[in-house]
């Protein structure tokens, strides 16, 4: 465990070049950029006179430089700056949104395994067979209809036409767990969509790799039960590259969040960081991207100790 | 990394694992929770009967209605704040938060009452020395302001309730410029609020309106709550357009931003909310097949689309090549792009300003009335066209303008010009548009965009004609005549003179085309049949009841 615990205190320590480069290119990024938020401030009506005036007002008339080194020194102190438009804070914009992404994220992850390990597994045991080739049709399609289209189609079944669920919003945890699930299981379903499809491949496609072994004949010609090879014997050998693009998935997430947020109006940071791109709002594109960037290096961490607890071989 | 196998540890850990997976799921389940102190603002219970639930056109982010021109702001500006005057249904000004006025023999000076019991929302009176700052902070901005501010001799409160504007010269539609409907409204503020520059945002909102907004349960982007305001004395006449009896029957008002059009349809199909400020042209429809739902038209003014030349560069620096362009013009194929072909939400205005006004007649010799494509190319050789590249600003984010971008490009290359479409969001555009230098360091020749009616519906507000140059809109259309025009227009006795005058703007804008009128199209509203008492034209709070 020691060797774990430095393993972990060096990968949180590494994160700062990264964050760092993070920082760099995404302000840099935002320079060069065409649009500017004062233009957008002003609107279509605006003076070119309004509008310098306003770019003043904002600091955007400063050097690159000037700013970037501003913008540091006050994330050092840990304040993400204020929002250009709306003038609130980023970090209490951010802390507005968390919830509602991190339920998300946490809810699609949750239905995406429950649902896409077994159906990879029992589409291994059964290779070749019309259940295994309903899976697979399953998992291509969906790979292929986008969220938004399916997002749309769980919205009018189940909220329009059986009116079961609502058809958009978010309701805090705080306000009772069923209003606050009633909320999430639509944009989950359709946001998992993907996942399910992409886990269970995966999951299939390793198990079936792993259902081959000599380990696992052995244990037939033991007696072991079909439940038993599958689900502990095999599932846990398989387990590795599912945890694997689980991890990467997250990354797939945030880009679903943004479309899913949108599609059931949820007040999450997918759509936070969409109305901050369409505005050109520096700050608060480049305080979202620092939690994203920061959030994806924290998962990739937990999915190498989590190799550590599936498969005790690894060691750091 | 994630499959490096470094080495082999002794199976014995295994306990050790499990504590810590067991803590790490703890942490895990954790997170959303230590994350609600900070997320969940406060959340007021209150009877859902007493609750609006409205959907409005765009996300409020910005929301001093004095520092951004965005319809949204403005329409958030009718909840929270109130005007001197109003506009009644026909666009006539009426006292709103003046009691009346008194204007003096040389008609330079105006005495104008406030009525009695006006209230801030945070508790303080209404005073003349308010308006006076908010009034100086609108002139700063507003084009028809700065107009109004180049009149002006002096701003005065000899009492707490009184007004005294001073004047050089006799300006009759004072009333109508401090009732504007559209940006920049002349809305009334606290004084140490209106201080601020207007080109430095006031985020704290505290207006003498009907409702008051509700800080600590807004969440940027996402949802914007008003509450009543008890304080607030409405008049006693009833309410029409922005004048009239400002009664608020709902204890409570929310907004709530849904971005997608189909789920801010399919929200108010199943109740979630009660009212759509702007139906999609696709969806209007689809609920008005809707027995609980009403899709009806507030704004008969609708919005005027428009191409917009840069006047500064070659080739649309030559009025000429300006003109040569008209004859391409099919309103109807323009209007139908951006409607969805849908009839009921267009029609053809071959004016400058909205058709229905009292401005809005087509010339006689309408430059409009059939295109014609030899002539366009005819026109354009006459006027030297030599393949000079005309470069298109088109945003493709903005459904209601993208189309019209389109459109041209395609007529243009029939017309056998060199045409660039360059193909940007609308925050792009909005910057690109800003450039006046010419197209190969990065300007523009042609631009599209659209124009509230109530926006451009008389001469000093209307951009796609004046011809401030520099100072003016966008394409910086330059004439003196034009300008001295409009002063004629500010100062003229009569509606009569007035529009007179106005008709002679317009024959020198189709002269000289700084921009070519596109037409008119509307946008609905949808709400719940439960709810009643909409004022038109703006989708304002007021008098809205449930049933």
């Amino acid at each position: 465990m020691k060797q774990l615990y430095a393993f972990i205190i060096r990968r949180v320590v590494s994160t700062i070049p990264v964050m760092a480069f993070v920082a760099l290119f995404v302000f840099s990024l935002l320079y060069v950029a065409p649009g500017d938020p004062a233009s957008i401030i002003a609107g279509d009506h605006a003076t070119p006179a309004d509008i310098e005036r306003i770019r003043q007002s904002l600091g955007l008339d400063r050097p690159y430089l000037v700013r970037f080194g501003e913008w540091v020194m006050r994330v050092l102190q840990g304040d993400l700056g204020n929002s250009i438009f709306s003038s609130v804070p980023v970090a209490q914009q951010i802390a507005q949104r968390i919830e509602p992404t991190l339920s998300l994220m946490i809810m699609t992850l949750v239905i995406a395994v429950v649902v896409a390990v077994p159906i990879g597994v029992v589409s291994a045991w059964l290779a070749g067979t019309w259940v295994d080739r309903l899976f697979v049709g399953f998992a291509v399609l969906g790979f292929s209809i986008p969220v938004f289209v399916v997002g749309y189609l769980l919205a009018y079944v189940f909220a329009l036409q059986l009116q079961w669920l609502p058809v958009q919003g978010y309701t805090p945890l705080s306000n009772g767990f069923l209003p606050w699930l009633r909320n999430l299981i639509l944009p989950s379903l359709s946001l998992g969509a993907v996942y399910i499809a992409l886990i269970a491949r995966i999951t299939r496609a390793t198990m079936l790799e792993v259902l081959g072994q000599d380990y696992i004949r052995t244990a037939e010609a033991k007696g072991v039960s079909r439940r038993s090879i599958l689900f502990v014997h095999a599932l846990k050998n398989a387990s590795i590259p599912v945890i694997t693009v689980v991890g990467v998935g997250v990354a797939l997430l945030i880009g679903g969040a943004v479309v899913t947020e949108s599609v059931f109006a949820i007040p999450g940071l997918g759509r936070l960081t969409l109305d901050a791109v369409l505005r050109r709002d520096y700050p608060v594109i480049q305080g979202v991207i620092l939690v994203f960037s920061f959030a994806y290096v924290i998962v990739n961490l937990i999915v190498d100790i989590i190799y550590t607890i599936v498969d005790p071989r690894i060691r750091y | 990394m994630k499959n490096g196998n470094r080495g082999r540890a002794p199976a014995s850990k295994g306990v050790n694992r499990r504590q810590f997976l067991a803590a790490s799921l703890a942490a895990t389940a954790a997170v959303p929770a230590m994350s609600l102190p900070l997320a969940r603002p406060a959340l007021a219970q209150s009877d859902p009967s007493r609750t609006l639930k409205f959907v409005p056109h765009a996300s409020l982010s910005i929301m001093d209605p004095g520092f951004s021109a965005a319809g949204v702001t403005t329409q958030h500006g009718f909840h929270i704040f109130d005007t001197l005057y109003g506009l009644d249904a026909n666009l006539r000004p009426r006292p709103q938060m003046a009691e009346g006025h008194v204007e003096s023999d040389d008609g330079r000076t105006w005495d104008i009452t406030l009525r009695e019991g006006l209230r801030f929302h945070d508790g303080e009176p209404v005073r003349a020395q308010d308006c006076i700052a908010s009034l100086k902070r609108w002139m700063s901005r507003d084009v028809f302001a700065k107009d109004i501010a180049g009149m002006l001799d002096t701003m005065e409160a000899p009492e707490d309730r009184k007004l005294r504007i001073k004047l050089r010269q006799r300006l009759p539609i004072l009333p109508l410029a401090l009732g504007r409907l559209s940006p920049f409204v002349p809305f009334i503020m606290p004084e140490r609020l209106a201080n601020t520059e207007a080109t430095t945002q006031i985020t704290e909102m505290i207006g003498s309106g009907p409702y008051r907004f509700v800080a600590d349960e807004h969440v940027v982007g996402s949802r914007v709550v008003y509450s009543k305001f008890d304080q607030y004395v409405p008049r006693q006449e009833a309410p029409e357009g922005t004048t009239g009896g400002k009664v608020a029957h709902f204890d409570r008002i929310e907004w709530q931003i849904i971005p997608d059009a189909a789920t801010a349809a399919a929200a108010l199909q199943a109740g979630e909310v009660d009212w759509w400020d702007q139906v999609h042209p696709d969806l209007a429809p689809l609920l008005a097949g809707n027995s609980d739902i009403e899709v009806r038209r507030l704004d008969p003014y609708g919005y005027m689309p428009l191409l917009r030349f840069n006047s500064t560069i070659p080739p649309f620096d030559n009025p000429a090549m300006r003109r040569a362009l008209i004859r391409m013009i099919d309103q109807t194929e323009y209007l139908s792009a951006i409607t969805g072909g849908n009839p009921s939400q267009f029609q053809t205005c071959h004016a400058f300003f909205p058709c229905g006004t009292e401005y809005g007649t087509p010339l006689a010799s309408d430059p409009l009335a059939e295109p014609d494509f030899d002539a366009v190319k005819r026109d354009l050789a006459e006027a030297g066209y030599r393949g000079e590249k005309v470069v298109i600003v088109n945003p493709s984010d903005f459904p209601t303008i993208a189309p019209l971008g389109e459109i041209t490009f395609e007529l243009l290359k029939k017309a056998g010009v060199n045409v660039e479409m360059v193909s940007t969001d609308w925050g792009g555009a909005l910057a690109r548009v800003q450039n006046r230098e010419t197209v190969e360091k990065g300007g523009w020749n042609i631009y599209h965009s659209w124009w509230g009616g109530l926006a451009v519906s008389f001469p000093p507000v209307n951009t796609m004609i004046r011809g401030l140059g520099a100072k003016g809109w966008t394409g910086w259309y330059e004439s003196a005549d034009m300008e001295a025009m409009n002063s004629a227009w500010l100062l003229a006795e009569s509606e009569t003179d007035r529009i007179r005058i106005a008709a002679q703007m317009q024959e020198l804008a189709f002269r000289e085309m700084p921009s070519i009128p596109l037409g008119q199209f509307f946008i609905d509203t949808a709400h719940r049949k439960s709810i009643t008492g909409l004022v038109a034209p703006r989708c304002v709070p007021w008098n809205v009841r449930r049933a």
